[in-house]
């Protein structure tokens, strides 16, 4: 019977010694705890039902913003557009459009002075 | 609330929530970017992490805001985003960046992870600056040892409450973790651990 060890590092430690391990080693690793093998081929699935059910609460929520209205594909949007051409366009010209409509630079906004007591992130 | 987790959504992240935003309004298929950075959005709001648009940003949506049918939508995006502002040594900061190899666009947004606060000026920097840009999230671990070196060294010279200006960990959407604050400061710690 396998003794119960508690994991004297942290798993983000324990992921970059994996990250360091050869092919060989990862596949005794795998033989080793066969779970994990098991949860990576059932993990894009789960990923997908996630990412479905997440787009399914945020339609509802914009359905509600919009009060049950959808918008039109030929509405008018910025820069002379309809919302369909717009939405149609590759995300590159998205973001030259999106440059040239900002119409600001960044370093030539006024600096605020913080509070003393400004919450730093950390 | 100023003890929350922030986020900075740089433009191609920001737009892309829009975007998916529109195309739900529209009904129309997303993509896989997309839906990584409406997960964020979704995530942010039930978790009470503090999203951050920049200045650009937010001009862009004020003109869509004039079109009566973006609206709702445009004021549905904004309940849950701030605007961050360039606070005191923003400019310098972005500077200095430029000289690690970073375009002028991308010190900026990369400074005001540092050295960016809220309107009511309340907090200083954010933990997460989220963008899509691969090349810019490589060069920044490339390049944090020496950053980090930097930023330590001009800080001993700054007035006392930017004394504790950290740099953002730079992520993209999807990758932009579920983690308790406590857990932050842990990896901020060890941030080169948890990088590698």
């Amino acid at each position: 019977m396998e003794a119960r060890l508690a994991l004297p590092v942290s798993i983000e430690q324990v992921a970059v010694v994996i990250k360091q391990m050869s092919r060989s080693d990862r596949e005794r690793l795998l033989d080793l705890v066969p779970d994990l093998r098991q949860m990576s081929l059932h993990a894009p699935r789960a990923q997908e039902d996630k990412e479905l059910a997440m787009v399914e609460r945020m339609h509802g929520e914009v359905s509600r913003a919009l009060g049950g209205q959808l918008l039109s594909l030929s509405e008018p949007f910025l820069g002379d557009l309809t919302l369909g051409q717009y939405l149609e366009l590759p995300e590159e010209e998205c973001g030259r459009l999106w440059d040239a409509w900002a119409e600001i630079d960044l370093e030539e906004l006024e600096e605020l002075d913080v509070h003393l007591a400004a919450v730093p992130a950390r | 609330m100023s003890t929350s987790l922030r986020c900075l959504l740089d433009k191609a992240a920001a737009r892309r929530i829009m975007k998916a935003l529109l195309k739900l309004a529209s009904a129309q298929e997303l993509t896989a970017e997309e839906i990584h950075a409406l997960g964020l959005y979704e995530r942010a709001g039930l978790q009470g992490m503090r999203l951050f648009i920049v200045p650009p940003t937010d001009n862009v949506l004020k003109r869509l805001a004039s079109f009566a049918a973006y609206a709702p939508l445009i004021a549905f995006f904004r309940s849950r985003t701030e605007t961050i502002v360039p606070a005191r040594y923003f400019k310098r900061w972005a500077r200095r960046l430029r000289d690690h190899g970073f375009t002028r666009e991308d010190a900026a947004v990369l400074a005001l992870g540092t050295f960016g606060t809220s309107r009511d000026a309340s907090v200083l920097g954010a933990h997460f600056v989220a963008t899509f840009d691969q090349p810019m999230i490589n060069h920044w671990r490339m390049q944090q040892a020496p950053i980090q070196k930097r930023l330590a060294a001009m800080r001993l010279h700054l007035r006392p409450s930017y004394r504790a200006a950290a740099l953002p960990q730079v992520r993209r959407p999807e990758h932009i973790p579920e983690e308790s604050l406590s857990g932050i400061q842990r990896l901020h710690e060890d941030a080169a651990s948890y990088e590698a």
